[in-house]
């Protein structure tokens, strides 16, 4: 029974994992056809009236999102082992960090970064894939203050795990998207990929961990949780 | 605003899609409001009185693109709505209520017919 209900939750995810490709596939796609064909219309006209390279830029800029789909679908469904090593988790979040420092700026929010009094004890981590899943909950909660505000990152122990929280001041998930967010394809911009919670999930489920997170409308806190001691 | 020009509203949150669909269509026949989401889109239907409507299936906010051609066919049932889509056939609810416009057709031309098509079945392109 419980072997044919864990079977029946992989296909429904196989399902809704196909179902978004099929949409972020369909998209660019249908962008690319009508922009081919308006192409081909204004090239057969001898006396054109616009030029063409508005419609090439499109062509070109589709063709870039469609390679972009496929690369956050290779990544998700990548299942290449870890590379764990003990790293220092202030390393890896300040490198982290520095990546969003001028986006943070441009729009105007604050970060302030925490860490535990007592010295941090080395994490077992795979650092790119672990760089890619805080960067992943960084970027949409930047995306949550498009006004200005506070990003928060809090690094706690708590026994044998370690806890990265990253809280924004924005105005919290409202709650009839909350048991999507971390659902593959699940964005509520048009022009995301859908994949940036989803990846950051399967990341800290890969280490062992798990990501939770609380919102209002104050804004949103996502916590990643990671044993100290990695049983991958 | 005259009878005499068929007016088209075309909804789809892809600015690309949008924006081609409106290139596709020019013409001194047709007036071409765009909207961005279902919610704006039926607020230029209210204020223009769009003959025609070309949306797209899934949008992001909380009008859905099913709940814009529901509310559009009860306020006003002879507005014809097409959706935009990849295939030929529609699936229930949509098949009752819309018919497809499919982007993979080999040209703009089918799609000018298409339009053609809907202007003359309201009357509105002889």
């Amino acid at each position: 029974m419980e072997e044919r209900m864990l079977r029946m939750e992989r296909f429904i995810s196989l399902g809704s994992l196909a179902s978004g490709l099929h949409h972020e596939i369909k998209n660019p796609l249908t962008a690319l056809s009508i922009h081919v064909q308006l192409l081909e219309e204004r090239l057969r006209d001898p006396n054109p009236s616009e030029p063409v390279d508005e419609l090439i830029g499109v062509l070109n800029t589709e063709v870039h999102r469609l390679n972009g789909v496929l690369e956050s679908f290779r990544n998700f469904t990548n299942l290449q082992r870890l590379t764990i090593q003990d790293v220092s988790i202030t390393d890896v979040l300040e490198t982290t960090i520095r990546l969003v420092r001028p986006q943070a700026s441009e729009q105007q929010v604050e970060i302030s970064i925490h860490y535990p009094e007592k010295p941090l004890p080395k994490v077992p981590l795979d650092v790119e894939k672990f760089e890619q899943a805080v960067l992943n909950v960084i970027i949409n909660a930047l995306e949550a203050m498009p006004s200005g505000g506070m990003l928060l990152i809090r690094v706690i122990l708590a026994g044998d795990t370690l806890q990265v929280e990253v809280s924004d001041t924005g105005l919290g998930i409202p709650h009839e998207l909350q048991s999507s967010v971390f659902k593959p394809y699940f964005s509520t911009k048009s022009r995301g990929s859908g994949m940036g919670l989803a990846l950051t999930e399967k990341i800290i489920s890969q280490h062992g961990g798990n990501v939770t997170f609380q919102t209002g409308p104050k804004g949103t806190t996502f916590r990643l949780l990671l044993p100290l001691k990695q049983s991958v | 605003m005259t009878d005499s020009v068929f007016r088209i509203l075309i909804v789809d949150d892809e600015s690309n899609i949008r924006m081609g669909l409106s290139k596709a269509l020019a013409s001194e026949m047709y007036e071409i409001s765009t909207a961005e989401d279902a919610a704006s889109a039926w607020v230029v239907f209210c204020r223009e009185c769009s003959q025609l409507v070309i949306t797209d299936l899934k949008m992001p906010g909380s009008l859905s693109g099913l709940d814009l051609v529901q509310q559009i066919k009860h306020e006003r049932p002879e507005t014809l709505v097409l959706v935009i889509t990849l295939t030929e056939r529609l699936k229930p609810p949509w098949k009752q209520c819309a018919w497809a416009l499919m982007t993979t057709l080999r040209s703009p031309l089918i799609w000018k017919c298409c339009v053609i098509k809907c202007g003359r079945r309201s009357n509105i392109i002889n």
